[in-house]
């Protein structure tokens, strides 16, 4: 039956298919979301969304290298798709405007990712999301003991620890003001100290970039937007 | 008393009863040798790989011995579980499944044109460049270069490698199937032309788009592409390589035609135009598109036509093989009989994934990995390892050293996948449950509490399957050490058998005549 | 063999029964085959019903008709919710405890850590700390609005971090649960909290915009276990 078709029609057909699957599957969503402006926030004077700050982009190249996006996620899905919600992982404290708005809960967009040069949707949650990691910990210190040891706060926790992102020095003077506090089992010797190292740093200024308290209008793709309804604090 | 396993293979010779074939044959010797040797290389050097990294998914006190893992993982970033686990799956990937896969495809092109193999000299360096790609694409992820999209992991200096030494490939593909004998068409070699197609296709836009050009601003769309490859390497890449195998070595092997055989084609066109849609089972509920996503899912959903049919045509035609000939067909039989039905559940296993509810339940869990190895170590290196036990004799005209070896091999391998493809999936499911539980009190920390005895399960079924697939390296080694000393030393044995050269004309029809 | 070769000696045949024999499909090329056969054969019947099935699911994705799921689009109003408390509105009552438990562990543990046990210098301890186990005004004025400055708390000191304040990430009801599950575990054993009571200190500290000293926090209440604390 083969014979049928000529070298020149197999190929052919080869390509249309190809052709039709490549157009419908990357061309078609690329012109509907690969070209997404920012746009500006109706209550303050915030372009959304927020970019981070340089340090961050460089934490990106971090993230990249030693694989994080293995394991972790960085997309919220609806509520109607999944328990990500409700896992509260979906939640940031409101900052773009008014201190005494009620906390944002809410999936993510497309438009969330345009300022990330490489992004990290991910496949796999062995842990948590991270698309709001920064509420969780509220500053450098936590993410740097965390990194540091991953146990202390899940004991069952398959997280590597990521030693190597820090250098164990001596003090020398006065103790450095980066220096990470930590508990008795992970301290260094008496007269030596953990600093982060500045991959660490930039690592650490990314994840603390990734929040998304903000609100965003429906993009091109049509997603219906809510507003919330203000409540009595 | 037929056995599983014979427990004597054969004297030291091979018989080469087709004088025509084995002149093929010893055409593309070396460079399909090379690239058969090198994914076994690969293979052991990937699978080392995925052992160390599973060992790294639970914690340390679950057994003692893996506190010298962890303490190397936690202070060496190049022994970080986030450079291992990428290292590890793109030395299986391109490095065995692909170069395996090259060499199956240049040994059963020049096999299916009847003539002997033009330029094996542009074929040896193309071998020994993507061996160089592999290997400095590996090397990159371990010194931090990665990109981090999965099974595009190579930088850029490792993918171009791959791209010239897969060019020098194509076009001698494209040269042996023009120059082929007319009137002998294999649905086989329909099945390995479209693998050679995609692949630069998939390749080319994947490793520009996401390592070398990422398109500025995209976004969300870097994700669409990467899934969009990855199930394009599994469905266009690697399915039409195996089948192919599958479809020409079955038949051969069994004397028997493929049942159902008037279907092959229906199947053949369904797969390529469903399949490759399953790269939406990564996108559903997220970012995306939403016409986008639901006609992924009906298209991927589909994929039932194609995988009945190719499930029926081989597993089917095994059986009856098997029912015929009163043993299970000698030492090859067995893993391509398991490679069949592997694909069926590859296809099963995809199937799953596209129905909406099961895709949000097991979307980011262990299930995941339970695809990528049915597809990765489950299909395919049992087609592999299936054809790489007829090829090599008949390259090397050489024999198996022990049949028992070839017996522990099968049976560790076949438990060790059976096991780790259950716990994997099996896992997944709890995982799944316990992540899209919609009790707010569970959280990420229970999740991890659950999957732990699996991940610590996975990990020794793992070990399992290596052990195996070093049982059958070592094996391999043997074979060319035997070898090599008979070719070198020139040992000449008594009970050696050569096979003659080939004098008659190959523009005439193959002879009737099975020589005996 | 007829094509053997004259200077080498035929292979001795393999005995026993178990012997893989010289024309085992392994070893010989077999006669070529047509590789497909052109037999008009029939699929069974249970294939069919299998694909039918499987039809049926695929097509549902498209129909919105779903056996275990909802939504015909990809997305559904995801948008903001009124409070992170409302997903939880539908489900069985669970205690102020198991409440808490997840609150600090989603908020507080990654500073305070699991066991409470805090980090020295930085982050006081929960455990047997007056300002947990004391006056519930007092530590409420801590979670709405942030503590500041050097602390002393079981005799150590503490001041390198600020504490953020809890008010606009969490409810009353959130952080009446928090204040009962801190106030309740690691062997504190201080009563539990309404969310009335966290109400009134809001009211009450409206006012105060800043996050609150240790000078300012030990005028709020001395230590000492909370009034409505009777054991």
């Amino acid at each position: 039956m083969n014979s049928t078709l000529t070298f020149r029609a197999l190929f052919a057909l080869f390509f249309v298919i190809f052709l039709a699957t490549w157009f419908g599957m990357v061309v078609f969503p690329w012109l509907e979301l690969g070209h997404l402006p920012p746009i500006q926030d109706e209550g303050s004077t915030d372009i959304l969304p927020w970019d981070a700050p340089g340090l961050a982009h460089q934490g990106e190249q971090i993230y990249a290298a030693d694989g994080c996006a293995y394991c972790h996620t960085q997309q919220v899905r609806p509520s109607t798709s999944g328990a990500d919600i409700i896992r509260g992982w979906g939640t940031a404290k409101d900052e773009s405007g008014d201190e005494k708005a009620p906390a944002i809960t809410r999936r993510t967009y497309p438009r969330d990712y345009i300022w990330q040069g490489q992004v990290f949707l991910g496949n796999s949650r062995e842990g948590a999301d991270l698309s709001n990691v920064a509420e969780r910990f509220p500053d450098a210190a936590g993410l740097y003991r965390y990194l540091y040891d991953p146990y202390i706060l899940n004991g069952h926790s398959s997280m590597p620890e990521y030693r190597f992102l820090f250098v164990t020095q001596k003090i020398s003077g006065q103790p450095s003001q980066d220096a990470l506090i930590l508990t008795p089992e992970d301290a260094p010797p008496a007269g030596y100290e953990v600093v982060p190292t500045p991959a660490a740093k930039s690592l650490v200024a990314y994840l603390l970039s990734l929040k998304k308290g903000y609100h965003l209008k429906p993009d091109e793709a049509g997603i219906p937007y809510v507003p919330p309804t203000p409540t009595k604090t | 008393m037929a056995t599983l396993f014979p427990t004597k293979v054969a004297p030291r010779g091979f018989v080469s009863t087709d004088p025509e074939l084995a002149a093929v044959d010893a055409s593309v010797r070396w460079p399909v040798l090379i690239c058969l040797l090198s994914a076994v290389h690969w293979m052991v050097v990937g699978t080392f790989l995925l052992v160390y990294a599973s060992s790294l998914t639970h914690p340390q006190d679950s057994l003692p011995i893996l506190g010298w893992f962890i303490d190397l993982s936690a202070n060496f970033s190049m022994f970080t579980y986030g450079r291992v686990y990428p290292a590890g799956m793109d030395a299986l990937v391109y490095g065995w499944c692909s170069t395996a896969g090259l060499g199956l495809a240049v040994w059963l092109l020049a096999r299916m044109s009847r003539a002997p193999a033009c330029a094996p000299g542009a074929l040896m360096t193309a071998v020994i460049f993507w061996n160089l790609g592999v290997a400095v694409g590996l090397t990159g992820i371990f010194l931090g270069d990665s990109t981090s999209a999965e099974l595009l992991e190579f930088p850029t200096y490792a993918s171009w490698i791959l791209w010239f030494a897969y060019a020098i490939f194509a076009l001698w593909a494209v040269a042996t199937y023009l120059g082929r004998r007319p009137g002998y068409d294999h649905i086989a070699q329909t099945w390995i032309l479209v693998g050679l197609f995609a692949f630069p296709w998939l390749y080319g836009a994947g490793s520009t788009l996401i390592t070398s050009h990422p398109l500025p601003g995209s976004g969300v769309i870097q994700a669409v592409i990467d899934a969009w490859y990855v199930h394009g390497i599994y469905t266009l890449w690697l399915a039409p390589i195996g089948l192919g195998t599958l479809y020409y070595l079955i038949p051969k092997i069994s004397s028997l035609p493929i049942r159902f055989g008037t279907k092959a084609q229906i199947a053949f066109w369904t797969w390529i135009i469903f399949a490759p849609w399953t790269a939406v089972h990564d996108l559903v509920g997220g970012p995306f598109p939403a016409e986008t996503v639901t006609v992924g899912l009906i298209m991927s959903g589909l994929i039932f036509i194609p995988v009945a049919i190719i499930g029926m045509n081989l597993v089917s035609t095994s059986f009856a093989a098997e029912e015929q000939q009163g043993h299970h067909g000698g030492i090859v039989f067995p893993f391509l009989v398991l490679a069949s039905v592997l694909f069926v559940a590859a296809g099963i296993s995809e199937q799953l994934l596209s129905i909406r509810s099961v895709n949000e339940l097991l979307r980011f869990t262990m299930f995941r990995e339970c695809n990528t190895l049915l597809w990765v170590y489950g299909f395919f290196s049992y087609v592999v390892f299936g054809s790489i036990y007829y090829i090599v004799p008949r390259l090397l005209d050489f024999g198996w050293r022990s049949a028992l070896l070839i017996k522990i091999h099968y049976y560790t391998s076949v438990y060790g996948i059976l096991l780790v493809l259950a716990m994997l999936g099996f896992g997944g499911v709890m995982q799944g449950n316990t992540l899209e539980n919609s009790d707010p009190h569970v959280t990420i920390v229970t999740a991890t509490g659950v999957i732990v005895s699996f991940h610590i399960a996975a990990t020794m079924c793992i070990s399992l399957i290596a052990i195996g697939n070093g049982i059958f390296a070592f094996h391999l080694g043997w074979m060319l050490i035997d070898w090599l000393r008979l070719r070198v030393r020139g040992n000449r044995l008594a009970s050696e058998i050569l096979v003659e050269p080939y004098e008659g004309d190959f523009a005439k029809p193959a002879s009737e005549e099975v020589v005996a | 063999m007829s094509k053997a070769n004259p200077h080498v000696e035929s292979p001795p045949t393999p005995s026993g029964d178990d012997a893989i024999q010289p024309t085992a499909p392994d070893f010989v090329e077999t006669p070529e085959v047509q590789p497909l056969s052109s037999e008009r054969e029939h699929f069974p019947i249970w294939l069919y019903l299998i694909c039918g099935f499987a039809l049926f699911l695929a097509g549902s994705s498209f129909t919105g008709f779903e056996i275990f799921g909802q939504d015909l689009l990809d997305q559904g109003p995801g948008g903001p919710v009124l409070s992170s408390n409302s997903s939880a509105a539908a489900e069985a009552p669970a205690s102020p405890m198991d409440l808490g438990k997840k609150v600090y562990e989603g908020n507080c543990a990654s500073c305070h850590q699991g066991s409470g046990a805090g980090s020295p210098g930085s982050y006081p301890p929960l455990v047997d700390s007056e300002f947990v186990i004391g006056s519930k005004e007092r530590l409420a004025a801590i979670l709405l609005k942030g503590l500041q400055g050097p602390l002393t708390v079981k005799g150590a000191s503490f001041g390198t971090s600020v504490m953020p304040a809890q008010e606009s990430v969490l409810t009353p009801e959130k952080i009446a649960d928090l204040m009962t599950y801190i106030r309740g575990t690691w062997g504190n054993t201080a009563n539990a909290v309404t969310a009335d009571e966290v109400n009134a200190a809001k009211t009450k500290f409206a006012s105060h915009s800043q996050a609150f000293t240790q000078a300012e926090l030990l005028k709020i209440a001395p230590n000492g276990p909370d009034p409505s604390d009777k054991k």
